[in-house]
């Protein structure tokens, strides 16, 4: 997989993570507002929500006809009682055969059309329910304005219609939220990256203006003829270690640059041939006591070998790769460039293999496994060189494989795909 | 200027020590009329009096950036500018910008680079100079002014124009190998696709200036790289 489609893969699982996440907490304090809700004033009885005390069907069972009359059991009397409410039993001839604490406004025969309007709605203003017993209809009214009645009629198709419109509606929420937090998420990360790379655009700046006095200290010194050999040697070995402060320097700002970088900035077209001659060519004239030659072979057909990056950036990874070469390798060794072109392959870009080796003493074992470990945006505790070598590629389209010769030294295999 | 090192410096950097070290550095080399500032505000006056004939360009100033300052130079002048900068994005912005810097340094350098690079762009600038006038090659002499070639025997050659640019790109670096690349450019302006003409014309140049040019002793093939100009045996 390319850099940039990991790392926009890695973005779509963040931000995916982000909406979730921020969907199940609000979920989660929506149910804890639900709860502190009912803990505070209750729940509401069922179907009977809108009576206090006892239910239409509770009364009815405690209504009995004893002795010859109707009799309430206390209980409800008194609930009844304090809830200023009444009840009233209407016979099968539309007369009211019991009552308690009736209003006087209640009239006291009911025809078929009373009932019919009174069960759904008001009697006289009055709110009320309603009980179908044995010996007739039990009626339970309240306050005037204490309880508000509606009924609802609907068809069964705007039922289903309406039940597909709270799903459409969820989801379009749901859309909503993942788009906010994607925006939000990109825009806070956007930020925090800016910051983060230029505390340390600013550090290695602030870094490189003393390591500019250090360096052209040393090399003054180092070439003060007046100076014994002994103290000559060792400012240049202090203006040795100072550059290499100075790569490192560099090598953190190039993996600054990468680690929040989706493609490289400048990516155009680069020929690849002249840039590995540079880069041995100044190899080579630095290694004043010529024990780090360097072999270049480029293919004919591999000459005009473009790929889409940054030239400066693709410079820097063959430095450090050469680099990496000459510095583990101080008794001497051989490093061999070479650029081919790979055979196609149907219906893909064509690509080219760049291989940097050397006939040294190899790569430690775990720096070994940390280069074939899979990427990660944090940075190696050393060699960082070989780890910038791997994100320019990366950068650049290309992939790249650290493997042990089975001669020995180090050989690097860089995959390109051809702009 | 009849010696480049006649030239007016003026470095312009905020950082005292680096001030006085680059002060130092191009004072020793000969250079007899340098000065540093510390602030734009110093430069801008400091241009405006002494009429610098090169500025070093340090890009973060207390008071602005180095960027700004050439910007505002530019509109009356064309004096050459080396940017010393501590910032590799500094190279892409002075691109974007277009403000003809002459030459840009990177934070640390090695004093050598510095010189070397101030050299060329004097020497560039104000076509004075003390780049030799004449290449000794063992027994044999080029001059580069006239690109004429003096055999041992007393036989003269000139050279035609592409082997010219070929031998003066060699002795700018002599010593030093020279890409193919970097030579095509010094002789087509191009830095590719030349192989085969590069090949030929180094080979006449070869027959111009070699004793046995199957046996180069002088112009020396890199093979895979380039050439290389060998120095003289002391």
């Amino acid at each position: 997989m390319s850099r940039s489609a990991f790392a926009k893969t890695r973005e779509a699982i963040r931000i995916l993570g982000f909406a979730t996440a921020f969907a199940l907490s609000a979920m989660i304090i929506n149910a804890l507002v639900m709860a502190v809700f009912l803990i505070v004033f209750g729940y509401p009885d069922g179907g009977e929500a809108t009576f206090a005390g006892p239910g239409i069907e509770e009364l009815s069972d405690q209504l009995v006809f004893r002795d010859g009359s109707y009799q309430l059991g206390d209980e409800a009397a008194e609930t009844l009682e304090r809830g200023h409410r009444w009840a009233m039993l209407i016979d099968a001839e539309g007369n009211v055969s019991w009552g308690l604490a009736l209003p006087a406004d209640i009239p006291s025969h009911y025809d078929m059309a009373d009932v019919a309007s009174f069960t759904r709605w008001y009697l006289e203003d009055y709110p009320v329910s309603t009980w179908v017993r044995d010996d007739g209809i039990l009626v339970a009214g309240a306050p005037k304005g204490s309880v508000w009645k509606y009924t609802y009629n609907t068809n069964m198709n705007s039922i289903l219609m309406t039940i597909g419109l709270v799903l459409a509606l969820l989801v379009s929420n749901m859309v909503v939220a993942i788009a906010a937090a994607r925006a939000y998420a990109r825009k806070s990360w956007a930020e925090r990256d800016h910051a983060r790379r230029e505390w340390i655009a600013a550090v290695s700046h602030d870094v490189r203006t003393p390591l500019a006095v250090a360096l052209a200290d040393a090399d003054t010194l180092a070439r003060d003829e007046t100076l014994g050999t002994e103290q000559r040697l060792r400012a240049e070995r202090v203006e040795g270690k100072v550059s290499e402060v100075a790569s490192l320097v560099a090598d953190l700002n190039v993996a600054n640059q990468l680690s929040y970088a989706m493609e490289p900035v400048d990516a155009t077209p680069v020929t690849l041939a002249p840039i590995i001659r540079s880069v041995a060519a100044e190899a080579l004239n630095d290694d004043a006591d010529g024990s780090h030659p360097i072999e270049v072979a480029v293919d004919d057909e591999a000459e005009q070998c473009q790929v889409k990056g940054d030239a400066a950036l693709l410079r820097r990874m063959l430095a450090n790769l050469v680099g990496n070469s000459v510095r583990h390798n101080t008794q001497g060794c051989t490093v061999r460039m070479a650029l081919s072109k790979l055979p196609p392959r149907l219906f893909r870009r064509g690509r080219c293999l760049l291989v940097v080796e050397d006939d040294g003493r190899g790569l430690e074992a775990d720096m070994l496994e940390a280069l074939r470990r899979a990427p990660s945006d944090d940075l190696p505790e050393h060699g960082l060189g070989l780890v910038i070598v791997r994100r320019i590629a990366m950068a650049c389209g290309g992939t790249v494989r650290f493997v042990e010769p089975a001669g020995g030294g180090t050989r690097c295999e860089i995959t390109f795909a051809l702009a | 200027m009849r010696d480049i090192h006649e030239a007016r410096i003026l470095v312009v950097e905020d950082d005292p020590t680096l001030r006085e070290v680059v002060y130092g550095l191009v004072e020793r080399e000969g250079y007899r009329q340098v000065r540093g500032v510390g602030t734009a505000a110093d430069a801008s006056s400091c241009f405006a009096t002494w009429r610098p004939d090169l500025l070093l360009l340090d890009v973060m100033l207390p008071d602005g950036n180095g960027f700004d300052l050439l910007r505002s130079i530019r509109q009356t002048s064309q004096v050459p500018a080396i940017i010393l900068s501590a910032r590799d994005e500094d190279e892409a912005r002075l691109r974007g910008l277009g403000l003809g810097a002459d030459d840009y340094v990177t934070k640390p350098f090695l004093p050598r680079e510095l010189l070397l690079r101030i050299s060329a762009v004097l020497r560039r600038t104000y076509g004075a100079g003390d780049a030799p006038q004449a290449i000794r090659l063992g027994q044999t002499i080029v001059d580069m002014g006239s690109g004429e070639v003096t055999r041992a025997d007393g036989r003269r050659e000139t050279l035609t124009s592409k082997e010219y640019a070929l031998f003066e790109r060699l002795a700018r670096s002599r010593g030093l190998i020279v890409t193919t690349d970097e030579l095509a450019r010094a002789a087509w302006g191009d830095d590719y696709g030349y192989g085969n003409a590069l090949m030929v014309h180094m080979r006449r140049l070869r027959e111009k200036v070699e004793e046995n040019p199957s046996k180069p002793r002088w112009i020396l093939t890199m093979r895979g790289l380039g050439y290389r100009l060998a120095k003289e045996e002391a």
